[in-house]
């Protein structure tokens, strides 16, 4: 069986039962940040839907618009969204580190054209990555008990950057390789973004 | 060929003419379905102008370009409400609701005019899980910037978050039911499970959403 169908299913059963699980979760502990998470989960699993839905039905992927990267940017965006509300309670300041880390992973996935031909959603994505990670080094920079939360999705956005750069070099996605490896950690970690978040909510 | 705007005047002219003699949350609630409806006319005219641009099919469009032109939208008459007008968070969802219902409607309208309206079954199907898709977006999209992102830089991030989100979901539905066979059966059952889970959360969990920590 072609490895690329095995990666994508792993990964929409994953997130889709993680996103049942932060739902249920978010009602019981009616926390935002656990319900924003929901829909993080939820949209990366719609983008890998989306994607391989197209693929099983019409033979190829999409070639004329980006439904499934403007998916997989909404979750990339929901995730800047628990940073913002978890920064908030730490503060904003400024930090030459944190912006270098900001401009590097934000220079590296646009000029990778991380989500296709298209510069505006490249840029999208280049933006909103280095938006995260600003926050995320910030977060790991400041004095609070939940650092490892920033440092995990610090990671994550470094593996999904990691993730298109590997793209590059891969041609053959019916056997198992260093992006499907890189990808199910991506996977991992993000759910890993969980029990973290739940730490912090729980408290 | 289907003559769209002469549909939308046979529809949106009666709800128009009833605006001068209904007041309150009913004149509210009929403007925004009207409103729904031309931006459904609207959404047609731009999908049609990025199937020329990019010459492809009706059904390359409905999956590929539709879900992007539709929900981007729908989203923006929500927004100007929203911004200039600054209402209460309890008013957006129903504003929402009532766009995609108005926006939903028109749909249907001109899928009878081109496809006929002699299999009830099937219309029957088609109009839960058309009108199920809109109002679970438009659910999404109201409570989401009511509730959820109502914060500052939350608000910027959130929206934009929640555009990808029904975009998602609407790409999701529309490559379902353009395919044959258990996708199309599980296109048009899914909207109207998940529309029935809503309902059940809206009666078990009235006073979540205010309540968020």
């Amino acid at each position: 069986m072609n490895f690329e169908l095995i990666d994508n299913g792993f990964q929409i059963t994953i997130l889709g039962l993680s996103t049942i699980a932060v739902l249920f979760l978010a009602l019981r502990y009616k926390s935002r940040s656990l319900l924003i998470l929901a829909l993080a989960y939820a949209c990366f699993c719609m983008g890998t839907a989306y994607y391989i839905l197209y693929l099983v039905i019409m033979g190829k992927v999409p070639q004329v618009f980006y439904v499934a990267e403007i998916s997989w940017l909404a979750a990339w965006l929901f995730y800047l969204s628990v940073q913002i509300l978890r920064m908030e309670r730490v503060g904003y300041r400024f930090s030459w580190f944190a912006v270098s880390a900001a401009v590097l992973v934000a220079v590296v996935a646009f000029a990778d054209h991380a989500f296709g031909p298209s510069y505006f959603f490249s840029a999208l994505f280049a933006l909103t990555a280095g938006a995260n990670m600003y926050l995320s080094v910030l977060g790991m920079q400041s004095v609070h008990p939940y650092r490892s939360t920033d440092g995990l999705m610090a990671g994550c956005i470094v593996l999904q950057v990691l993730l298109y750069l590997t793209s590059d070099f891969i041609q053959d996605y019916t056997r198992f390789n260093l992006y499907f490896a890189v990808d199910i950690t991506l996977t991992l970690s993000m759910v890993a973004l969980l029990p973290f978040t739940l730490r912090e909510v729980g408290k | 060929m289907t003559y769209i705007e002469n549909i939308f005047l046979c529809l949106a002219i009666p709800m128009i003419l009833s605006l001068f003699f209904i007041k309150g949350r009913a004149r509210s609630y009929t403007l925004f379905v009207t409103i729904g409806m031309g931006i459904c006319l609207l959404s047609a005219y731009v999908n049609s102008f990025f199937m020329w641009l990019y010459g492809v099919d009706g059904t390359v469009a409905a999956i590929e370009i539709t879900p992007v032109c539709e929900e981007l939208l729908k989203l923006l008459p929500l927004l100007f409400y929203f911004l200039i007008f600054e209402p209460e968070p309890r008013e957006l969802p129903t504003v929402a609701i009532a766009i995609a219902a108005g926006f939903a409607t028109f749909e249907n309208a001109c899928y009878l005019t081109e496809n006929g309206a002699a299999n009830f079954s099937f219309l029957l199907i088609r109009g839960i899980s058309a009108g199920g898709l809109h109002i679970l977006c438009g659910s999404l999209s109201g409570f989401g910037i009511s509730y959820v992102f109502r914060h500052r830089w939350l608000s910027v991030t959130g929206t934009a978050g929640i555009l990808g989100a029904c975009t998602g979901f609407h790409g999701i539905y529309n490559l379902l039911i353009t395919a044959d066979g258990g996708w199309k059966t599980a296109g048009y059952l899914f909207p109207s499970v998940l529309i029935i889970c809503l309902f059940i959360a809206k009666i078990v969990l009235p006073k979540f959403t205010i309540s968020l920590k």
